[in-house]
Parts: structure tokens; C-alpha cells; sequence
């Protein structure tokens, strides 16, 4: 079977030309399926109106698990297959009774995090559908009514990772209202905030009894990814919004929309990153006290203490995925560096919205080596994006094919992209 | 080129400015006997005040809602007609006491808080109700600041 399918690999190449359709060969769309892209890649649509689709995986055969964050034709996990070898999705089924945007693979099992809970389901080879037998790997998972989300990833020693986010902008004593103060100690760093440890293959972990807060100071993180070259974890965090409507004095409209930056963290354990008492300013690159712990906009104090990111982006830009990309098929300056795929803002308002985006950060070792750069381009169909309704579709997940594919989701219609690179274009 | 665009843009805008400012001038001499029932859809009046929910909209709801009142989609629900904004009593209960759990707006599900905003007069809570009634294709009668009284 596996000889098959390399034989299959072998006649199957890629190309870039948006000639005629050729039986084995995978030709990209001639729009690239709306995309603009560096020159010599090139896109194809692999599948469309797949509901709310968050996180994606691809394994060995190709086939393709996307979570959903709400149950979409019964199901929580869109489950797609090329069986024509023309790069598009079509054998589509949807599975699971979870939703949620966590989804990874490890030692032949699919993971999947819901808004509460880590389950787990067996992958049998050559089948499309993992097995209905659920087990259940973490529980006891907070229920958020903001930053629900449950991302997750895993290292190379067995150990599994689950982003927690907080229900909050800044612990206010009363959410989001304007005059209330910042709660110091935040209880809510006790199990929200941060990013938690447990055992990949140990079942019905609770949160607070057997999991490890890793890291904490993270307000809400979606992108998070293991890099195994370096064997560290990294994540990007949604920062902070609302300064000048709570902060009128301190803080106009425009600082609003650009303060703080969306930070790239290299998480080590025992990281702390400041949320709710720091955000970040990219403007003066350091971490100030936030207003509702006594800050003007300037002042230091405790944040002095806390970690830095490695990277700045703009304000509100929402980081929704991380990929390390280690495929072959992309040029050398891709090696190792980190793909990022952008949500896009709703809370620069009254500026224009930003970030509609997949970029692109080139690594050495440890840590960025120059600037970022936009890499796809054009998911949102209108420039400017002056309110997030008008945007056709919103970045929110990313994977790497077996043959070094980079695939991106959308969850406003539910598109998958496969984006790809042939110099001969 | 970010230059030329910006001044597309902002021609743009001067255009559409001018446009509704030609509509506005005449609904304010067909029904200039009660500024507050002027239809402010685009927010721009050449003559006379703006209505005076507008300043309150624009300060309190604007970050979530838009300033087209088109929300964030899975996030904050539009306010372009729905079941919410045309029950008067359901949109003061909001704003007094704010809303949290899943709700349901044209058929989609939203999951997010809403503060209250009780700390507002009687009087802007009844202005922001009243402008948006009034705005984002809603035509709906205004609500008076007895009727947020009453309420609250």
C-alpha cells in the first residue's frame, strides 16, 4: 500500500500553470482562488462551505481534518479526501459530536479541543473517518463566554499543551465596563490566562489536579506550535482592546486602534507574559503598566518583570494559527520559519480594519531573523475593510501537506486553500 | 499609490457627503418641526444637529457593533433589522442590564457579553435606542427616556 501511494507522489507533481485540467496532476486556479501571492506560488480551492472552519491537520495520505466551531451537518470535525488526485476535496464527511478550534495529531490518534474538554479518537490507515471510540483526555476545562477557544499542540516527549483563554479584556471587576477596576491578584490567572501541561496518552487529566501551568500572562492565545527543530513552544497572543473607550483621557481613538501590539511569544516554562497588568507598546518596544492598574501609558512598574515577545504586530490583527514550516516544496528562506495566519480586526473601529492576512517570519535558530512579511494576501475580497462583515473570508488555520503544501482555512464561509510553489510558473 | 488611494477614498467620501447631505437638507424642510425624527441612516446632516444618539452610539457601542451597525460576524450581532431591535422593551432591558449567554439574532448564534450600561442618563439611553431604531435600515418609532425610567 505505502508503495502505491509513492508511486502515486511520484506522478503527481504540481504545477502553477493555469492551463487545461490534466488527470495526476494538481493545477492550481487561475485567480489562485482569490489570493495574492510571492511570485512562483500559486493556490487552488480544495473545498468550500465547510462551516465555521478553525484549525486544520493533514496527515501522511493527504487527507484532511478541519475543527469547526460550531456542529456543522451533525459534526464537529470536517474530514476531506482527494480521491482524484487533482488536489481538490471530494469526499467530504463530518464527524464528532464537539465543536471547538484544537485539532492535532499524535501517535495515530486525532486530538480534538472543544470548548471544555480534550478528546481523543483512534485513526485507522486508509481510513477517511477516525474511530468513534472517544476517550477523554483532559476535562474540567473552564467555560468562556469570550476567548472559548482550547488550541492545542504537542512536543516530542509525550507532552500535550492546551491554550486557556481569558473570559476577560483586562480583569475588570466587571467585564468590560468602563470606571472598574483592574482585580490585583486577577483570580482568574488561577485557571485561565495561560497555556497548561499535560501527559499526551494519560486519560481524564483534570485541569487544576493533574495539568501544569506552564506559562501564564497570556491572555488569550489561538496560535500556538511546537518547534521541533528547536524543541521550544511558541504562541501569539490576542492582546488587549478598548483603551480609549474605557481610557478617554489617556488614550484617543487612533492610539486605540494601534496600541497594544499582538505579541509572538517563545513560551518556556514559567514564562510570565503580564496579562492583565502589561500590554505591550511597539511604539516604545516594552511593556507598560495597563491603565487599569494605575498606568498612564508610559509607566513601567511590575511589567519590568515580565517577558518580552519575540516579535510586535500590529494591534488587533488577531494571530489565529502558527506553522514552523518544514516541507521541502518552499524556497530555502521558508525553512523553519513560522507561517501566521491573521484573523483579522473587529476593534480598530473607527479606523479601518487590518490584518486579513497569512505572513510570513524568517527564523535563525530561536528566533526571528529579520522583519515579517504578508504572504497571502486578499482573503477578505475588499480593501479597505472598514467593518469585519465585509470581509468575504477571514484567515484561521494553517498545515503543511505531505508534499509541503501550506493549507489555510476560513471560517466565515468554511474555504480551504492549498497553496503551493513551482518556480516555473 | 497609498497617497492616490487615500485620495480616491476621500473623494469618495466628499461624494457620498455631499449626496446625503442633499437628502438630509430636505427630509430636515419636510419634517423640520421635530429635529429628533430626522432619519440619520448615514449619520451625515447638513442641516441642523446630528441626532443627539448618535454621539452616544459612537462613543459606548461603535467598538463592537461598527459604525455601519454591522457587528463582528460570531462575535457582536447586527443591528440592521432583527427581532432584538424591534422589541422596545427587550433593547432598554440591554442596556440596563446588559446581555450574556447564547442568543440568537437572524438565525445566528452569538455567544458574547454585553456590559451593562446603566450608568448612562435615561435620557442618551433612550437617544442611542432611539438612533438606532432609526438607523442601519431600521424605520422603527423612537423610545422616550420616561419609558427607560420606567424600566429601570
Amino acid at each position: 500500500m505505502k508503495f502505491i501511494n509513492l508511486l502515486l507522489l511520484a506522478v503527481v507533481f504540481v504545477s502553477c500553470n493555469s492551463g487545461s485540467h490534466k488527470i495526476n496532476t494538481i493545477t492550481a486556479d487561475s485567480d489562485n482562488g482569490g489570493l495574492t501571492l510571492p511570485e512562483g506560488f500559486c493556490a487552488l480551492v480544495v473545498a468550500d462551505d465547510l462551516g465555521p472552519a478553525r484549525h486544520i491537520q493533514v496527515n501522511d495520505q493527504g487527507d484532511i481534518y478541519i475543527s469547526l466551531n460550531r456542529l456543522h451537518k451533525g459534526g464537529g470535525i470536517a474530514c476531506l479526501r482527494d480521491t482524484t488526485n487533482d488536489g481538490r476535496a471530494d469526499l467530504i464527511q463530518y464527524f464528532g459530536r464537539h465543536h471547538g478550534t484544537g485539532i492535532a495529531f499524535w501517535n495515530n490518534h486525532l486530538y480534538f479541543g472543544s470548548d471544555t474538554l480534550v478528546v481523543r479518537y483512534p485513526m485507522v490507515y486508509g481510513q477517511l473517518l477516525p474511530h468513534d471510540g472517544e476517550e477523554i483526555v483532559v476535562t474540567g476545562l473552564p467555560i468562556n463566554n469570550q476567548h472559548a477557544a482550547k488550541p492545542l499542540t504537542f512536543d516530542q516527549a509525550g507532552n500535550l499543551y492546551v491554550t486557556v483563554g481569558a473570559p476577560s479584556n483586562a480583569c475588570m471587576e466587571q467585564t468590560r465596563t468602563k470606571g472598574s477596576p483592574g482585580m490585583d491578584p486577577c483570580p482568574l490567572l488561577e485557571r485561565h490566562g495561560g497555556i497548561w501541561k499535560f501527559r499526551a496518552d494519560q486519560l481524564k487529566q483534570d485541569q487544576v489536579e493533574d495539568g501544569q501551568r506552564y506559562a501564564t500572562g497570556i491572555r488569550h492565545a489561538v496560535a500556538i506550535d511546537w518547534n521541533g527543530a528547536e524543541n521550544t513552544l511558541y504562541a501569539l497572543q490576542h492582546g488587549r482592546d478598548q483603551l480609549h473607550q474605557f481610557f478617554p483621557e489617556l488614550y484617543d481613538e487612533k492610539q486605540s486602534a494601534e496600541l497594544p501590539a499582538e505579541e509572538f511569544l517563545l513560551v518556556e516554562e514559567g514564562s510570565d507574559f503580564g496579562w492583565p497588568y502589561c500590554y505591550y507598546d511597539p511604539i516604545t518596544q516594552q511593556k507598560v503598566l495597563g491603565p487599569e492598574y494605575g498606568g498612564d501609558g508610559t509607566e513601567v512598574g511590575v511589567c519590568a518583570a515580565k517577558d518580552d515577545p519575540i516579535l510586535a504586530f500590529p494591534a488587533h490583527v488577531a494571530p489565529n494559527d502558527l506553522l514552523f514550516y518544514t516541507g521541502d516544496m518552499f524556497p530555502e528562506q521558508y525553512q523553519n520559519g513560522a507561517f501566521i495566519a491573521f484573523h483579522g480586526s473587529w476593534n480598530r473601529a473607527p479606523e479601518v480594519q487590518e490584518g486579513y492576512y497569512v505572513v510570513f517570519v524568517p527564523f535563525e535558530g530561536k528566533i526571528p531573523s529579520g522583519d515579517w512579511e504578508i504572504f497571502a494576501d486578499g482573503f477578505a475580497g475588499v480593501s479597505p475593510v472598514n467593518s469585519p462583515a465585509d470581509a468575504q473570508y477571514r484567515p484561521c488555520g494553517l498545515a503543511q501537506g505531505p508534499d509541503g503544501s501550506l493549507f489555510v482555512t476560513d471560517d466565515v464561509k468554511g474555504r480551504v486553500w492549498r497553496i503551493m510553489y513551482n518556480p516555473a510558473n | 499609490m497609498r497617497q492616490f488611494y487615500f485620495y480616491s477614498i476621500m473623494l469618495f467620501v466628499f461624494v457620498l457627503g455631499s449626496c446625503s447631505g442633499k437628502k438630509s437638507a430636505n427630509n430636515n424642510q419636510e419634517q423640520s418641526e421635530n429635529p429628533k425624527e430626522l432619519s440619520d441612516v448615514t449619520g451625515t446632516q447638513a442641516l441642523g444637529e446630528p441626532h443627539p444618539g448618535k454621539a452616544v452610539y459612537q462613543k459606548y457601542c461603535l467598538t463592537c457593533h461598527q459604525s455601519d451597525g454591522s457587528g463582528v460576524p460570531g462575535m457582536f450581532p447586527p443591528l440592521s433589522p432583527n427581532e432584538w431591535i424591534a422589541d422596545k422593551d427587550k433593547m432598554i432591558e440591554l442596556m440596563l442590564n446588559g446581555q450574556s449567554g447564547e442568543i440568537t439574532v437572524n438565525g445566528e448564534v452569538y455567544n458574547s457579553l454585553m456590559p451593562a450600561h446603566d450608568f448612562l442618563s435615561d435620557e442618551q439611553i433612550a437617544d442611542v435606542i432611539s438612533y438606532v431604531r432609526m438607523s442601519f435600515g431600521n424605520d422603527l418609532e423612537a423610545v422616550s427616556q420616561e419609558e427607560v425610567a420606567a424600566a429601570r
